[in-house]
């Protein structure tokens, strides 16, 4: 075994014949450092920073083990600190504990099974430690990597597909363009819903990401913008729309989050309706105060069976045939209403309708 | 009115200016495929003191010089008062996209593909 390979340990004492001996029993294990005094000790420590034990005499002139430990604590956060006493009064060993965070506390002079076994031990703790955070680092890349790869695969995706809507929303009023044309709608409808599909899917990376910025809100535009984008479905299936706000204090909140929750939960009511209803429509109220916002979106349209209701916010979930769903927006919604500390209930009769209220709670103004 | 229009896209090109059109968004156009070539076109459109578009119709992600990098540009030969707005699109709007072009207003919007005329109009 090279140096290279051995685990480094620190020894600091300033009594030269204990460095001496603990080199003499431990040398052929590991890479062993040793200093007379915490100023050497930091003075190897700077040259050598992947030492993984370092063991301090307690009872030193200038600065005494304790303190040095509680220094290395700070600098060196990842070493395993042992301490070595001959006597040990209350106060120093509570400074080991609570300042220091010291591994272990071995009497002087040390039984040499003992600390073997401490050492081993304390070498164990740091590359399992270690072995973590490298896990957690790599995990942490590939995690930072794939967002980047679905953010960029998504813009990708949808470049072309906005152009296609632009170039058929231009065809159709071109007066060289069939008025009866059967497939161009059809086309529409098949763009529409897989352009749906990539911004759910941003909607997706980017709740998972991003931290809560609160601002204040105009719900109310958010509302009509959400209708807005929505319009062409609405008046296609003659879906009438109320609305009833009453809102008695500013609303702070994450604005994209919410705008993410409405914009669902609209949808969903525009495309869950029965199509052999004659009076289709969607009622939505807000209510806010300076605690909570509550909003519900209803409708009387296909309802959900009550087998279902469980598995409503599952991932990829689909519930009904009716329109081309992916089961992934109901999901988003649950997800951005917890980052929102947010609960939704739903209320369904199959058949009838459902209704689904959020509240959520109102934050202050930072 | 001058629109100009800078898409790397030559499809997003011909449908921007075909949507204003029908959306009846009357100007005259000019198009770009390369910021690079509008940001030339400007600097001597300033020198020999020729007109300048009003209006700018501006790609955020495009090869060589990108929307924002053009806007850098457009900020240094108008330090104040840039005769042009310019409507950033993108087809995701990524919320630090959003934080970087809020920090251009009111000389710059940014907008959701498809380009809507009423948003433009609105805008204006």
């Amino acid at each position: 075994m090279t140096d290279g390979e051995r685990n480094k340990i620190l020894i600091v004492d300033d009594e030269l014949p204990n460095l001496q001996s603990f080199k003499a029993t431990f040398r052929r294990i590991y890479n062993v450092y040793t200093a007379q005094s915490a100023e050497e000790g930091f003075n190897i420590l700077l040259e050598e920073p992947d030492i993984c034990v370092v063991v301090s005499d307690h009872k030193m002139p200038v600065k005494t083990g304790v303190e040095f430990l509680e220094d290395l604590k700070n600098l060196y956060p990842e070493m395993i600190r042992i301490v070595l006493t001959g006597y040990a009064d209350l106060e120093s060993t509570r400074d080991a504990i609570n300042k220091a965070s010291v591994y272990r506390f071995l009497n002087k002079p040390w039984n040499e099974a003992d600390l073997a076994g401490t050492l081993a031990s304390a070498v164990e703790l740091f590359q399992t430690r270690a072995q973590l955070k490298k896990n957690r680092e790599e995990l942490e890349n590939a995690y930072a990597e794939l967002s980047r790869f679905v953010y960029s695969a998504s813009h990708d995706l949808r470049a072309p597909l906005v152009s296609v809507m632009g170039l058929i929303h231009l065809a159709k009023q071109d007066p060289a363009f069939p008025k009866d044309d059967a497939y161009m709608p059809l086309i529409e409808q098949s763009i529409m819903k897989l352009d749906v599909f990539v911004k759910n899917i941003v909607d997706y990376y980017q709740n998972k990401e991003r931290s809560n910025k609160p601002t204040i809100v105009d719900i109310e535009a958010i509302l009509n913008e959400v209708f807005e984008a929505l319009e062409f479905y609405r008046q296609r299936e003659g879906i009438k729309r109320e609305t009833e706000i009453d809102i008695q204090s500013p609303i702070v909140c994450d604005e994209f989050r919410l705008r993410v929750i409405l914009n669902n939960l609209v949808s969903n009511a525009i495309k869950y309706q029965r199509k052999d209803e004659t009076n289709k429509k969607i009622f939505v109220t807000i209510k806010a105060d300076a605690d909570s916002l509550v909003i519900s979106v209803e409708d009387n349209g296909i309802g959900i069976k009550a087998g279902s209701l469980n598995s409503l916010f599952e991932m990829f979930y689909r519930a009904t045939n009716q329109e081309s769903g992916s089961g992934i927006g109901l999901y988003i919604v649950k997800d951005a209403i917890h980052k929102l500390n947010g609960t939704v209930n739903v209320e369904s009769e199959f058949g009838k309708g459902s209704k689904f209220t959020v509240m959520i709670p109102n934050q202050k103004e930072q | 009115m001058l629109t100009m229009l800078i898409d790397d896209n030559s499809i997003d090109l011909f449908l921007n200016q075909r949507l204003l059109e029908v959306g009846g968004f009357q100007s005259e156009f000019i198009t770009f495929p390369l910021a690079s070539e509008a940001v030339a076109y400007i600097q001597s459109h300033i020198n020999e003191g020729k007109r300048l578009p009003q209006v700018i119709i501006l790609d955020i992600q495009m090869p060589i010089m990108n929307g924002f990098e053009f806007l850098e540009e457009l900020k240094k030969m108008f330090p104040e008062n840039c005769p042009s707005k310019v409507f950033l699109l993108s087809s995701t709007i990524h919320q630090g996209d959003l934080k970087r072009a809020q920090s251009f207003e009111p000389m710059a919007f940014l907008l959701e593909k498809p380009l809507k005329v009423e948003r433009i109009k609105a805008l204006l």
